[in-house]
């Protein structure tokens, strides 16, 4: 009787975990393609273009106008045209800024924004959440902002 | 009666336990009211009259025109300070340093051991004691040629992360009072000095 009890209950217990093991969710792929948006719509509202050929001369302004809100440069490639840099006030605010050649005349600078993680925090978790989304309005400021110091004021200057 | 007792003394325990929890809804609420925002907010991208007061601590204009040489200079000073190199970018006068350090402070780990025992013996649950203990200091120097007056700008900036013995972040700041700034830029007058004086 035990016997045949243990025998029942080695059964039940290989029905369970072959059970569980058809049961494993997968984790779904589509994180890669996260943004709801368009491609075209995602550009506009992270790209803007300037009438001038001057790569470095834009690269400065971008480095400056990340300094002016707070940002430490995390790396900088003349080369590739691309500035790394992270904001520490409050929430932790990555910034990725690519400058490139849009065409004979106007070069485009490109910034991404993350927010709630850094890779400067290691293995640390923080703050890493759905709530953490970056609004477009940010972009927007954030492009205001390297106008200025790059056709108003002199990068050196304070600020008028 | 041992029954009796038993269950004044659960009673007493949920009593203090509901207590602890009210104590740390209103701590929390007291911290929330302290803390800045935690989320992205779209004014911080902007450019303010805060902006240029600060640009000028940050910021001094050099006599010369030799942007490497002044390169070379914040670099000595940085290491001088304890900072190790990550990154130097030249053509663009970047230069990006970081140093870690314990953050250990004995009050802070006492009281947290204090509040851990406590915690422990009044919700019977073992609480584990939660304390700064590192901390990564970052630095960007960022040159910039003055043409005009024959020069070149140098702008510093500090941040640091501090880490608990958990390994979670605990805090993450902007460094730089005005003193610093002023330290900085007097050590690197100093280095531009020596440099041009041992060529």
């Amino acid at each position: 009787m035990s016997r045949a009890r243990s025998v029942s209950a080695g059964i039940g217990v290989l029905v369970l975990a072959v059970l569980q093991a058809a049961c494993v969710v997968p984790m779904p792929e589509d994180a890669i393609f996260e943004d709801d948006a368009t491609q075209l719509q995602i550009r506009s509202i992270q790209s803007r273009e300037y009438e001038v050929t001057d790569r470095i001369r834009v690269m400065r302004a971008v480095i400056a106008t990340l300094l002016d809100l707070d940002f430490v440069i995390d790396e900088a490639d003349s080369d590739l045209g691309v500035i790394t840099a992270t904001r520490m006030s409050g929430y932790l605010l990555s910034a990725t800024v690519v400058v490139t050649e849009k065409d004979d005349a106007h070069l485009q600078v490109r910034a991404r924004l993350q927010t709630g993680w850094t890779p400067l925090a290691g293995t640390a978790v923080y703050e890493l959440h759905a709530s953490n989304t970056v609004p477009d309005e940010t972009y927007r400021e954030f492009f205001n902002s390297l106008g200025k110091n790059l056709f108003v004021t002199s990068l050196w200057n304070p600020l008028p | 009666m041992i029954l009796e007792g038993a269950r004044a003394s659960t009673e007493r325990r949920d009593k203090y336990r509901s207590q602890l929890v009210i104590l740390w809804v209103v701590l929390c609420l007291f911290g929330l009211g302290g803390c800045t925002a935690t989320t992205v907010q779209p004014e911080d991208m902007r450019l303010t009259p805060e902006t240029t007061a600060k640009r000028q601590s940050q910021m001094r204009i050099f006599d010369t025109g030799n942007e490497a040489e002044v390169l070379v200079a914040v670099v000595a000073v940085l290491q001088d300070i304890g900072f190790l190199i990550d990154e130097s970018e030249t053509q663009l006068g970047v230069i990006v340093g970081s140093k870690e350090r314990s953050a250990i402070q004995p009050a802070e780990v006492a009281a947290s051991y204090t509040l851990a025992i406590v915690a422990t013996l009044l919700t019977g649950e073992a609480v584990d004691p939660v304390y700064a203990e590192r901390q990564t200091m970052r630095v960007s120097v960022v040159t910039t040629p003055v043409e005009e007056k024959n020069g070149t700008a140098v702008r510093v900036n500090f941040q640091r992360l501090v880490f608990t013995n958990k390994g979670n972040i605990s805090r993450k700041e902007v460094l730089g009072s005005d003193e610093i700034y002023q330290e900085f830029f007097a050590k690197l007058s100093k280095s531009l000095f020596l440099e041009a004086h041992s060529q």
